[in-house]
């Protein structure tokens, strides 16, 4: 099976009209349109950008998922985003997206997702992990001190692997930038160019609270990618907020084909849609309202047991 | 080691008990680390199921002196055990990511022994004599009625069969949060590090309740995060300098007496890519799997996904020796990437001499490169294909259209069958394959 068939990797890069390393775009139009014919190019990258996306939804398992290759991945996702938004076609397709009516709810979702959590993160504090074990089973272990701070709350986040429903839609707002910047026009398409940006304009969302909210990505969804792996400060309380876009949330599955081949006339998509159809082949990436609902009240339930509220 | 034409390496021994006893595939029984001791007399070997398993080389025997010695299984024990981390719901492996041995210094052998999050301190003793002749309890153990006793008797040492026992000495727990990928002991033979994906720490192997942070690679937002550790090693004579590689494909060399927090390196080893070659899967190809300081301490080699890099410690900006392991591959790296293949982690060793090289490959090849020479050659792992002392016969991987006969074609590798783990003999030519649950041992033959 050979996807990727040697010396074809970079077709559009072989014309030399776009100097890849530097980044310069040169002339936008001639080379978006060359970049356009090579179909076959861009639906494998699409399908890696698919395959890549469910990669990372298998990795909430019952044993905690390798991170660097959660971070490859990622990595991997980001440069396909980057290429994508440097030869039009991300903007194409989020324009698609935004052109489509999205519901209210959605647009509450995203900013719900965007919205910073972790206040230890806000403060730009790197919490010094202290890992705890639960059990220590046939071995005396000696009591451990841990240099530093020591943090025994919870968040949300390190329960929510065992609910996919709801990390696969914060991948949406996420740092893959596909959420927060599909109500927007953008000019520049530097929205999702870099994960790592604080990207609290992009997610403003049309028709929202207009808070001036941190909307920066989700530190839960960096959580969900990257692994359970720490106890940090506990998230506030449940937001009705999210209450209210689970409860009406009707995705619409797409095929792969629409999505690849009519971007245009894509019907009406939100999105949870978007990833969806994206990963129509693969595990169902959203479930109903109701068990994600469901799984925020147990991740509530849980939460609440271990703060010891 | 002189590679001739031909292989020169002969098969002594084929499977470790675990496959004599049992026919079945069990995933419990997968190798996960082989590790010599530094006399080469003992070698460790690890599993998916937490346990230990030594080897030791039995002396040659007079009749047959042409012949090296072979292993054979010295003691098993249970090191690490499956466990449940109940605040974040998640199972903790009990596989042996890691063994590393202490240098001797007694009649007993240490080696530390790790999983995912606690690494162990195990003594490895013999005892092959007993205490006959107590007063207060007699053979079967049972205690004697002390009004029964009429005489008093010194115990003596009466020879016994030889038994093996391991005892945990020291448990260095809770230390890391992300899973521990390498275990180094340092040259000064008191301090070891432990490395995570985020994180390295410097232990002192006396002290289990405390540990050092010497590298802490953690944005403050995980969001940011883009490069982990991959592994870790302390200089092999300064016990003061270590290193460390990323998935990025870089390797840093750090000097603890710089400073406490060794976040700035004070050699950074990168080559710089190939623009031609670049692809999606450039990065996580370049990501490096092992580093190992050569036995001089004056290289080291890193094994990224398609080669093998010797790196002088004096040139940071590119490695001096490339070889490539199975450079057939990387028309194959979407294949790969999708079955996860593309993210196994090939480990590398070199020779006593430092003079070769060896790492794992699929299908359970393996390879070894002679440095000198230039030379190398493709061995497989497998009991279809060696029967005791057999010289191994070179394979090939037919590349081009045409496929020479006994070579085997790209599409037919099996890549279930990786060797992931080897290790070489400190001083002889003796190497350890793990393919799978099978751990094969070959030897040069002598002539």
């Amino acid at each position: 099976d050979n996807m990727f068939p040697k010396g074809t990797k970079r077709k559009f890069s072989d014309s030399g009209e776009e100097a890849v390393s530097s980044g310069d775009q040169g002339p936008a139009a001639p080379s978006a349109a060359a970049r356009m014919l090579s179909s076959s190019y861009s639906l494998q990258r699409q399908s890696l950008l698919d395959m890549s996306l469910i990669k990372l939804q298998l990795c909430h398992m019952l044993v905690e998922p390798n991170l660097c290759r959660s971070v490859l991945i990622a990595n991997t996702v980001r440069q396909i985003q980057e290429e994508m938004t440097q030869d039009g076609t991300w903007q194409i397709m989020t324009q698609a997206l935004a052109a489509a009516q999205c519901p209210t709810d959605r647009l509450v979702a995203t900013e719900v997702l965007c919205r910073q959590t972790d206040p230890a993160a806000q403060a730009g504090q790197s919490p010094k992990p202290y890992a705890v074990v639960g059990v220590e089973e046939g071995y005396h272990s000696e009591e451990v001190v841990m240099e530093g701070d020591v943090e025994t709350d919870v968040t949300m986040s390190t329960l929510s692997p065992v609910s996919p429903q709801l990390s696969s839609a914060s991948y949406l707002a996420g740092p893959f930038g596909m959420g927060p910047c599909w109500e927007e026009e953008e000019e520049d398409g530097e929205c999702e160019e870099e994960e790592e940006e604080e990207d609290s304009e992009e997610c403003v969302s049309e028709g929202e609270e207009g808070d001036g909210d941190h909307l920066s990505a989700d530190s839960r969804t960096g959580e969900q990618v990257f692994g359970t792996f720490e106890i940090k400060h506990p998230a506030p309380p449940p937001d009705p907020a999210l209450e209210e876009l689970f409860s009406d949330v009707d995705p619409s599955y797409y095929d792969l084909d629409t999505v690849l081949t009519g971007m245009q006339s894509a019907p009406k998509m939100g999105p949870y849609d978007l990833l969806d159809s994206l990963s129509s082949h693969g595990p169902t990436a959203l479930s109903s309202s109701s068990s994600c609902r469901s799984d925020l009240n147990e991740l509530d339930h849980i939460m609440e047991i271990i703060v010891g509220s | 080691m002189k590679l001739r034409h031909g292989s020169t390496l002969t098969h002594i021994v084929t499977a470790t008990t675990l496959d004599s006893y049992k026919r079945e595939h069990f995933e419990s029984d997968i190798i996960s680390t082989v590790e010599f001791n530094y006399s080469g007399e003992l070698l460790a070997t690890g599993d998916k199921g937490g346990r230990v398993v030594i080897f030791q080389h039995e002396q040659e025997s007079k009749n047959r002196p042409h012949l090296r010695g072979e292993y054979n299984v010295y003691s098993t024990f249970q090191s690490h055990e499956p466990e449940f981390d109940y605040l974040k719901s998640l199972e903790i492996e009990e596989k042996i990511n890691k063994i590393r041995w202490l240098p001797q210094q007694n009649a007993a052998h240490f080696l530390l022994s790790t999983n995912d999050k606690t690494i162990k301190l195990w003594k490895i003793s013999e005892r092959d004599k007993r205490a006959e002749g107590y007063n207060l309890k007699d053979e079967d153990g049972r205690l004697r009625d002390p009004f029964r006793i009429t005489s008093l008797r010194v115990p003596v040492l009466m020879p016994m069969d030889l038994m093996v026992e391991a005892s945990p000495r020291r448990i260095f727990a809770n230390a890391h949060t992300y899973h521990i990928n390498s275990i180094s002991v340092n040259s000064d033979h008191e301090t070891y590090l432990s490395a995570d994906d985020l994180r390295i720490n410097l232990w002192h192997l006396e002290i289990t309740d405390r540990s050092f942070n010497i590298v802490d690679i953690k944005p403050a937002n995980m969001e940011e995060l883009t490069e982990v550790i991959t592994a870790a090693e302390c200089h092999p004579h300064q016990c003061n300098v270590f290193v460390y590689s990323s998935s990025k494909g870089t390797i840093r060399l750090c000097d603890m007496r710089a400073a406490a927090l060794c976040d700035r390196h004070s050699k950074f080893f990168e080559e710089p890519e190939d623009p031609s070659s670049r692809s999606f899967f450039s990065e996580i190809i370049s990501s490096i799997s092992d580093v190992k300081f050569s036995h001089s301490g004056r290289y080291m080699m890193t094994r990224d996904y398609l080669s093998v890099k010797v790196w002088d410690l004096n040139m940071e900006n590119r490695p001096v020796e490339t070889y490539q392991v199975h450079e057939y591959l990387r028309s194959k790296l979407c294949s790969l990437y999708e079955n996860d293949c593309i993210f196994d982690k090939f480990e590398c060793c070199w020779n006593g001499s430092d003079s070769a090289i060896m790492t794992g490959s699929y299908n359970n090849f393996f390879r070894m490169f002679d440095r000198n020479t230039r030379r190398d050659i493709t061995l497989e792992a497998s009991r279809e294909s060696s029967k005791p002392r057999a010289t191994l016969k070179p394979r090939k991987v037919s590349t081009g259209g045409k496929r020479k006969k006994d070579e085997i074609s790209v599409d037919s590798l099996d890549f279930n069958k990786k060797i992931l783990h080897t290790a070489w003999h400190p001083k002889d030519n003796v190497i350890a394959v793990a393919a799978t649950n099978n751990l094969y041992i070959f030897q040069d033959k002598i002539n």
